[in-house]
């Protein structure tokens, strides 16, 4: 097993410079977890400012 | 507190960490080549699959969680279901855009002198999980729909039993028989039929088990929400 860093940076230069094959497929699909998973984030944060609130109004 | 508390918070770290492995090693490494479209966007095996086994994981949750509600009429089990249902749907939404984003690119290539490049086609596994899908929205629709909240955890864990058990034979055996554009649908026994090589394994099983750590996680912090948000508002 080749696990040391440098030969998985070294294999990151051919696999991501130098072969270019629709590669912009995947960053697209890992857009869109990337944004669903921070729709998600904005959501329940606003959620819990709400929460927060009314614990504040009722002291 | 109830199910997710045995899991220390020792899980969260090793989600970030696997995530972080099947990012860098997931995008980096060479993998042997499939041809044509797919040589790179195979790639995508490591975070299209694993939003589904997020989407399973989370059902299984959800319908233990309305068992456990139905046997002792805890309301933990009720917003336990309700949560773990949602995240599941978020999952399964996240699935189904990345793979309508992946196979518009790569079914093009199976259907030879054709400029098939669609954003939908009604292959069978495409069309069942938006069954499935319609299926939870009226899990939904049921819980929004019922006010008195004893009542509307109760029936709506027995309709979420049901609705689990569409969920396997939906989305995979019946995709299995029919067979279509979708891959998993000719390769005979999954036991016996060894379809992804050990390069893709590598990376593969991390990036599964780091994508349901991470629903796990969003799915503790909905629960502890809402458990916070009705001490809040019974108390009041």
């Amino acid at each position: 097993m080749h696990s040391n860093l440098l030969f998985i940076f070294l294999q990151m230069q051919q696999g991501l410079l130098f072969q270019e094959n629709k590669l912009y497929t995947v960053f697209a699909v890992l857009l869109i977890i990337f944004i669903g998973l921070g729709i998600w984030l904005i959501r329940m944060d606003k959620k819990i400012s709400r929460l927060e609130k009314h614990i504040q109004n009722k002291k | 507190m109830g199910i997710l508390a045995f899991l220390k918070p020792v899980y969260k770290f090793l989600a970030l960490a696997l995530l972080t492995y099947a990012l860098i090693v997931g995008l980096g490494r060479n993998l042997p080549d499939m041809g044509g479209n797919m040589a790179q966007t195979s790639r995508n095996v490591f975070y299209h699959v694993p939003m589904w086994f997020c989407l399973y994981t989370m059902m299984a949750i959800s319908v233990v969680g309305s068992i456990l509600y139905l046997r002792k009429s805890n309301e933990y089990y009720d917003i336990l279901a309700a949560e773990s249902a949602k995240t599941g749907m978020m999952f399964g939404l996240l699935g189904l855009s990345t793979g309508i984003v992946w196979s518009r690119v790569t079914w093009r290539e199976l259907i030879p002198s054709s400029d098939f490049a669609a954003w939908w086609s009604w292959d069978p596994k495409l069309t069942m999980v938006v069954i499935a899908i319609m299926i939870y929205l009226a899990y939904f629709i049921l819980r929004s729909g019922i006010d008195d909240p004893n009542q509307k955890a109760r029936i709506s864990a027995v309709y979420n039993i049901f609705a689990a058990a569409t969920l396997v034979p939906l989305t995979y055996l019946i995709p299995r028989l029919l067979g279509g554009l979708h891959p998993g649908g000719d390769a005979g026994n999954p036991l016996e039929n060894v379809s992804l090589s050990n390069e893709f394994r590598a990376v593969f099983y991390p990036a599964a088990v780091g994508f349901i750590l991470l629903a796990i996680w969003i799915l503790e912090l909905r629960v502890r929400y809402l458990m916070l948000h009705l001490k809040s508002h019974n108390h009041a």
